[in-house]
């Protein structure tokens, strides 16, 4: 009955070949090559085959391929690869520092913006509150909505004409956005990250124009 | 003359010391590029861009084997090749292999030192087995030349195609099996001097 060797059997008959095999590797597939005559006429193919690429000669070089001067470019190119593979690096680094600062930062940063922001308003709200009902009702309603938990302290004695201020007039009387930031960091973020694909795309064309 | 030195003197511009290197090393260079390609104007071309590419980039070389390296662009240098030849497939004006042309493609007159006979032989052997190579996809047929061809030890072939070891041998086990089924055909038409010759050989 015919055997066919698998794959494996080819691949350590190939490495026995090149005398690429452990000791104990060679051991067993030549112990396996005395009893399994399939494996033995397939090591004799690759013998064959082995032999027979050997056999090729050398061809001979139709001429020689030594250079003289006016064959070569009158400017060699300098290596850009690793000038913008090095910029690429610097404007990603830049990029995620800055959407971890924006992402991190920003909420503790509002935070402390609205707990500054709340002692202000009500220390100036307070006095007022003395000579004006219709200006102490509208701080007072202005920083209840801002952040009543701590005004209750502040403001205990006032009586409050509510029907008077609307919820639109108190937030437009003293307006307080934790969002807002003096650095655009959304606008920095889209620049780098645009400026780190287009340097990334000029490196690896240039990769690829100076390989050797 | 030492090999290092030249080197270094090519590296500061000297193309009287490239050049030296260039005749050291072309017919290897030329042989890997011509079992790759198959075609002897093709190989001709890659072997004389190889040798002007080899000096325009020689500041990137840091040492270690220098065949290897030049060998490395060499390889390179014919997957460029192929597949300008794949985009822009062109076709011969003179078929080069036909049987009845053999008279004009003057194989016959290049080994005068054997009998018209046996050159005849070995040119039909010679040109049998580049076929078998050619027939060959060729990430498998570079490993087969650089190894069983050129002689190059795994790591070195591995050096030169910028590959994992393991996947060298595997790609050679495999190569090796697909010409082995091509091959066999050849081996029985082999004359039984050579076959002797060639199972003495190992």
């Amino acid at each position: 009955m015919m055997t066919v060797c698998s794959e494996k059997d080819w691949l350590l008959l190939s490495l026995y070949l090149a005398g690429a095999l452990s000791t104990r590797q060679v051991e067993g597939l030549e112990s396996r090559l005395s009893s399994e005559s399939y494996l033995a006429e397939a090591l004799l193919q690759l013998k064959r085959t082995r032999s027979l690429l050997a056999r090729l000669p050398q061809k001979p070089v139709p001429h020689n391929f030594t250079i003289s001067p006016e064959s070569l470019p009158h400017k060699q190119n300098t290596r850009l690869f690793p000038a913008f593979r090095l910029a690429t690096a610097i404007c990603s680094i830049l990029f995620f520092i800055t959407i971890a600062f924006r992402t991190l930062a920003l909420p503790l940063q509002s935070n402390q913006t609205l707990m500054m922001a709340v002692p202000g308003e009500s220390q100036r709200a307070a006095p007022k509150a003395v000579t004006s009902s219709e200006d102490t009702a509208s701080a007072t309603a202005g920083a209840n909505l801002g952040a009543p938990p701590l005004l209750g302290a502040d403001a205990p004695s006032v009586s409050l004409p509510t029907q008077e201020i609307t919820r639109d007039e108190a937030y437009a009387e003293e307006p307080v956005n934790p969002k807002r930031s003096p650095i655009p960091w959304a606008q920095i973020a889209w620049l780098l990250g645009g400026l780190s694909l287009a340097l990334g795309a000029a490196a690896v064309f240039f990769y690829f124009q100076e390989r050797v | 003359m030492d090999e290092n030195y030249l080197i270094e003197e090519a590296k500061q511009g000297s193309l009287d010391a490239f050049n030296r290197l260039v005749l050291v090393y072309q017919t290897r260079v030329f042989n890997l590029a011509y079992r790759i390609l198959g075609d002897e104007p093709s190989a001709e071309d890659t072997a004389q861009t190889t040798f002007l590419t080899a000096y325009q980039k020689l500041s990137s070389y840091r040492g270690g084997s220098f065949l290897a390296w030049i060998l490395r662009i060499a390889t390179n240098q014919c997957y460029d090749k192929l597949r300008i030849l794949k985009r822009h497939p062109t076709t011969p004006l003179e078929p080069e292999y036909d049987d009845e042309e053999t008279m004009e493609s003057a194989l016959w007159m290049k080994d005068t030192s054997a009998g018209p006979e046996e050159s005849f032989d070995q040119a039909e052997l010679e040109r049998a087995i580049q076929k078998c190579i050619s027939a060959l996809p060729v990430e498998y047929r570079t490993v087969t030349v650089l190894v069983d061809v050129e002689g190059m030890d795994y790591e070195t072939a591995a050096g030169v195609i910028k590959t994992p070891l393991g996947t060298i041998k595997s790609r050679l086990a495999r190569a090796r099996l697909r010409l082995r089924e091509c091959l066999m055909g050849v081996w029985e038409l082999l004359p039984t001097s050579i076959r002797l010759n060639l199972e003495g050989t190992k």
